[in-house]
């Protein structure tokens, strides 16, 4: 491997904007080697000797991880210490960097038991010219095929917030490519083999800032993608109830929505807005899935609260996907400390905040329902998604809202474990060629093993009702039952994105969401985001448009590249839709209207009367 | 140069792995004779290898470095000079453990290409002009 020397790749993407979907693909197969990260410039090697274990640490595994100062490749050791799992590197020039990995081993060691790795990606888009995680776009060492791809739509946003980057006023350029573009990008992620993408995010920046959004969605349905998902504040949507139902209509499924918290203190973003957001999507028939960013003792003791949210609007929210901070950009070790907080970390926080309503038991890491896909994919022949995610990149469960109330996780009812090792074994059986016939009885037979009734949800309980309905998913392929299922059930999950001081290459060989990037690679999110440089800044700038071409290609002399929101609290939280909307959560009267502004205003968010 | 690999590798978590991995090199002659090479240099993997090693085994058995660096590996590395009698040369692995198979690596020294990797016996056998017994005798 020999040092490359660095040369910025620009497009003139201004000259681009009537640029055909087979342009946009020949350019992108022209660039994509020379937006490649390159050693010597972008990151080095090192990898002569391991870091030491110490006095009273048990070695769990080696890995491989990058210094967060230089992005030198390195043997990391993950190891166990008082409780906690940790992980160690030394860099030769930057010293022992550790960090905690997972908050609890003992929650490590049971999510460690559902590792099942995917099939790779038979068709990758980009040649093996270096070691992972350098080398990002897919290749052939890539585990996981995507179960989401985000497409970047724009880097504009109407907000400032204090610790973002990324938008087009901070970042110094526009990102947002043409439909033409999306359509080649979209075509990108369908290409993969032996399973192609179905379900897409549109992201931002703010997605809605763009006039064609609907656009967007439509071609993301022309182009194959079962899932269209929209990642938004929802502040637009709050004011403009109308694109709600326009999104709904051109076939997006979900809306996807920070929500950081039940106050204006731990959610300055959307805190005043939401309701009316939520108000919109009723309007509109369209899910929501709320998603808190948990930073250690800034939210995290409205943990529960937030589920409470999502189970009081539960007629349109779908789940509360928590994200656990990733730690990005340089920060010193005590900030680092004082701010962190792992998944294990936030179980054990759900069980305490709810009384036990919701345990750290009843969790299970991600792909732990790939034994689903397995046995679906044994019975038809045909590829099926799986979710092959790291076990300690995610965790999930499913809560029902009974008839009186109480809540009641699915794994109070059903014995998920057993469940997912009778579906293995009969995958392999059906692998075997043993009797289709004989092994689709069995199955019948034995699904009720695994299902308590008695313990279940009122509407489920009747005769064989959960039985019935999970043959008719896995044997029959008949999804019309699921609704029921689904009917006052919240899907509570989290995903722990990773940064530089956490980060694991064998995590992100078995990432499966990834971003598409305008030269047509498909990129591990914690790749995109955890060395922006050499992947998201880099290949957005490359197709960037300056700010003052965008302005004038728009007819705007405006100092600010879009229009930025200012926030009438007075009004908002005048509103009977927001008091209503917190009712039980919060009293929203306890807060003087003052301590509303200062909790906007230090967040970035100008206040208007 | 071309470098093949004889390996013990047992992977850690998240997914534990055993494989047994053994190389055999042989020189497809002018005369389409097919004689074993041996190596000149036998040595320890390091970093210089990830890639070839990446390039060999990422695509066929879904096993990087990043694998290896998990659990315990004892990887050979064997090099072989290239030599002008050869107009292929051909590395074929057989691999045991948790998975049973075997794949091999053709590299055509008169079109210098990127090796390319096969993995039917069948498309071994019409590469090398050899019916699939008399390729047999050579994997035995």
């Amino acid at each position: 491997m020999q040092a490359v020397k660095k040369e910025e790749v620009k497009v003139n993407y201004s000259e681009l904007l009537d640029a055909s979907v087979e342009e946009f693909e020949k350019l992108g197969e022209r660039l994509r080697p020379f937006l490649m990260p390159k050693i010597g410039e972008d990151y080095y090697v090192h990898l002569k000797s391991k870091p030491p274990l110490k006095e009273g640490e048990t070695h769990i595994a080696f890995t491989l991880s990058v210094c967060p100062e230089c992005k030198t490749l390195l043997f990391s050791r993950i190891f166990e210490r008082e409780g906690k799992v940790w992980i160690r590197k030394v860099c030769p020039r930057h010293g022992e960097i550790e960090e905690v990995y997972w908050g609890d081993y003992q929650l490590y060691k049971r999510f460690s038991e559902w590792q099942y790795d995917g099939k790779g990606i038979s068709t990758p888009h980009v040649p093996i010219a270096a070691p992972c995680p350098f080398n990002c776009g897919l290749c052939a060492r890539h585990k996981s095929h995507p179960a989401l791809v985000n497409l970047v739509a724009t880097n504009r946003c109407d907000l400032s917030c204090f610790y973002c980057f990324f938008y087009a006023e901070a970042a110094g350029y526009v990102y947002e490519p043409t439909l033409n573009h999306i359509r080649y990008m979209l075509r990108q992620a369908r290409k993969l083999r032996p399973y192609p993408a179905i379900a897409l995010q549109i992201t931002g920046g703010e997605p809605t800032l763009r006039d064609d959004l609907v656009e967007i969605v439509k071609i993301a349905k022309e182009e194959g993608f079962t899932h269209v998902q929209v990642n938004t504040t929802g502040i637009t949507l709050a004011y403009n109830p109308k694109l709600a139902i326009e999104l709904r209509e051109a076939g997006t499924n979900v809306v996807y929505m920070s929500f950081d918290g039940v106050t204006p203190f731990t959610n300055p973003k959307n805190h005043w807005e939401m309701p009316y957001t939520l108000e919109a999507l009723r309007e509109a028939k369209m899910p929501a899935v709320l998603v808190p960013t948990l930073i250690n003792g800034y939210n995290t003791h409205e943990i529960w609260d937030t589920i409470r949210f999502g189970i009081k609007h539960i007629d349109i929210v779908r789940g509360v996907n928590f994200q656990p901070v990733s730690l990005v950009g340089r920060m010193p070790k005590k900030e680092r400390e004082k701010q962190r907080i792992t998944i294990p970390d936030t179980l054990i926080e759900i069980e305490k905040q709810s009384g036990g309503q919701v345990s750290r038991e009843d969790w299970y890491p991600v792909p732990t329902v790939a034994p689903i896909s397995h046995f679906v994919e044994a019975l038809t022949g045909e590829p099926k998604l799986e979710l092959t995610t790291h076990f300690a990149c995610g965790a999930a469960t499913y809560i029902f809202l009974d008839e009186d109330g109480s809540i009641i996780p699915i794994t109070r009812f059903v014995d998920v474990k057993g469940f997912m090792e009778f579906l293995e074994e009969k995958a392999e059986d059906l692998k075997e060629d043993k009797s289709r016939a004989r092994i689709l009885l069995e199955a019948g037979w034995n699904l009720r093993k695994f299902i308590d009734t008695s313990k279940a949800p009122k509407r489920l309980k009747k005769g064989r009702k959960l039985v019935n309905l999970l043959y008719n998913v896995l044997v029959k392929h008949d999804y019309s039952s699921l609704g029921e299922f689904h009917y006052n059930t919240l899907f509570i999950g989290m995903m722990h994105f990773q940064d530089l001081y956490n980060h694991d290459a064998a995590r992100v060989q078995r990432c499966d969401i990834h971003y598409v990037t305008p030269d047509g690679r498909l990129v591990p999110f914690c790749s995109f985001n955890v060395l922006p440089d050499i992947y998201r800044d880099r290949v957005q700038k490359a197709y960037s448009i300056s700010m003052k071409k965008w302005l004038e290609l728009k007819g705007m002399n405006k100092p600010t590249i879009a229009y930025k929101y200012r926030r009438n609290i007075k009004k908002l939280i005048s509103g009977e839709i927001y008091r209503k909307a917190y009712e039980g959560i919060i009293n929203v009267d306890s807060i003087p209207y003052e301590e509303h502004v200062k909790a906007s205003q230090k967040f970035g968010i100008p206040v208007v009367e | 140069m071309i470098k093949a690999y004889r390996a013990h590798i047992k992977t850690s978590l998240p997914n534990p792995r055993s494989f047994i991995i053994k190389p055999k090199v042989f020189c497809l002659g002018l005369d389409n004779s097919l004689q074993p090479l041996e190596p000149s240099v036998k040595r320890n993997i390091s970093e210089e290898d990830i890639l070839d090693f990446d390039l060999k085994f990422g695509e066929t058995l879904l096993l990087s470095f990043v694998d290896l660096a998990s659990g315990e590996y004892d990887v050979e590395v064997l090099e072989f000079d290239k030599d002008n009698r050869c107009k292929k040369i051909l590395e074929i692995y057989r691999i045991t453990g948790t998975v049973n198979t075997f794949f091999a690596v053709f590299h055509d020294e008169k079109k210098r290409n990127k090796p390319a990797i096969i993995r039917s016996l069948s498309e071994i056998s019409r590469i090398l002009d050899k019916s699939a017994e008399e390729l047999q005798a050579f994997l035995i």
